[in-house]
């Protein structure tokens, strides 16, 4: 993919990880696994961790789910990047372009929906989820195509996978 | 990634234990079976998701699509659930209000049974 970052590259940039997965819904379970590998690294507790799992699957099943009507063989790439006080997951659509970032409300702007069993029948449930279980959510759109940013504030960390 | 979803009767309930992840990929396949049960003849359903690892928003869309299908037939879905990661997820969507979600099967398919 012409200018997309290679893992190398991303990790060697940020310390963080990269990774690039068909964009099946067979293949979310490797994305959460991955997730839950790195949290654990950093100072969360166990109920962190799941939330910060469920909210980045969520978000790859978004891209996942526009994909399903499209048979694009693009992947999905899912980076981890890590600060001192916080873990960023990017979720990207590879196939979306500039200006096509999805809409992210800010989580004052989401409301529950005041039918949940209707909303869970049509879909739309994912985001509300998604903003109720971690920090930060907000979406961007570049050469590489749009993407999902998920942040978790979390404490320092010395760079040292945790034991 | 499996599924596992094993069917009891109980007190003529049927008690579909679900093991494993629920997510856009396994999803069909519990509302399949689901589907299946409708078409059986068996309107009293309680799902135990105590052997759930993993439940998203598309799963959640299979529960309520389940009851719907069993309301509409005067019948009943129910839930038995303890897990706290499980339980927070029907807490934030607000489904708590939708299902009737009980501490184990014996207490499920009693309260049913009594109603």
């Amino acid at each position: 993919m012409v200018g997309s970052p290679t893992a190398v590259e991303h990790v060697e940039r940020t310390g963080g990880i990269q990774i690039d997965v068909p964009a099946q819904p067979g293949y979310l379970a490797l994305v959460r696994m991955l997730v839950h590998t790195l949290a654990q690294r950093r100072d969360l507790d166990d109920e962190r961790i799941e939330d910060l799992v469920l909210a980045v699957s969520e978000a790859c099943g978004w891209v996942v789910g526009s994909r399903l009507t499209t048979d694009s063989p693009r992947p999905v790439q899912v980076r981890w990047s890590e600060s001192e006080d916080g873990c960023v997951i990017e979720v990207t659509d590879t196939t979306s372009h500039d200006g096509d970032a999805p809409s992210v409300p800010a989580p004052d702007e989401v409301e529950l929906p005041p039918d949940p069993g209707r909303a869970a029948l049509e879909g739309e449930l994912s985001l509300p989820l998604v903003l109720a279980l971690v920090d930060e959510v907000t979406s961007s759109a570049g050469p590489n195509g749009s993407s999902v940013h998920i942040t978790v504030n979390c404490g320092p960390w010395d760079g040292q996978p945790s034991t | 990634m499996d599924l596992g979803l094993d069917a009891t009767e109980r007190n003529g309930f049927v008690v579909l234990a679900v093991r494993g992840e629920v997510d856009v990929y396994t999803a069909p396949r519990l509302r399949e079976r689901l589907v299946e049960m409708v078409s059986q003849g068996h309107h009293q359903v309680v799902v135990d998701l105590e052997g759930v690892d993993f439940l998203d928003s598309t799963g959640l869309g299979v529960l309520v699509g389940g009851l719907k299908r069993l309301r509409s037939h005067e019948g009943d879905l129910t839930l038995v659930c303890t897990q706290r990661r499980i339980l927070k997820v029907f807490e934030i969507t607000g489904l708590t209000k939708v299902f009737q979600i009980f501490e184990d099967v014996d207490a499920a398919t009693v309260v049913a049974s009594s109603e």
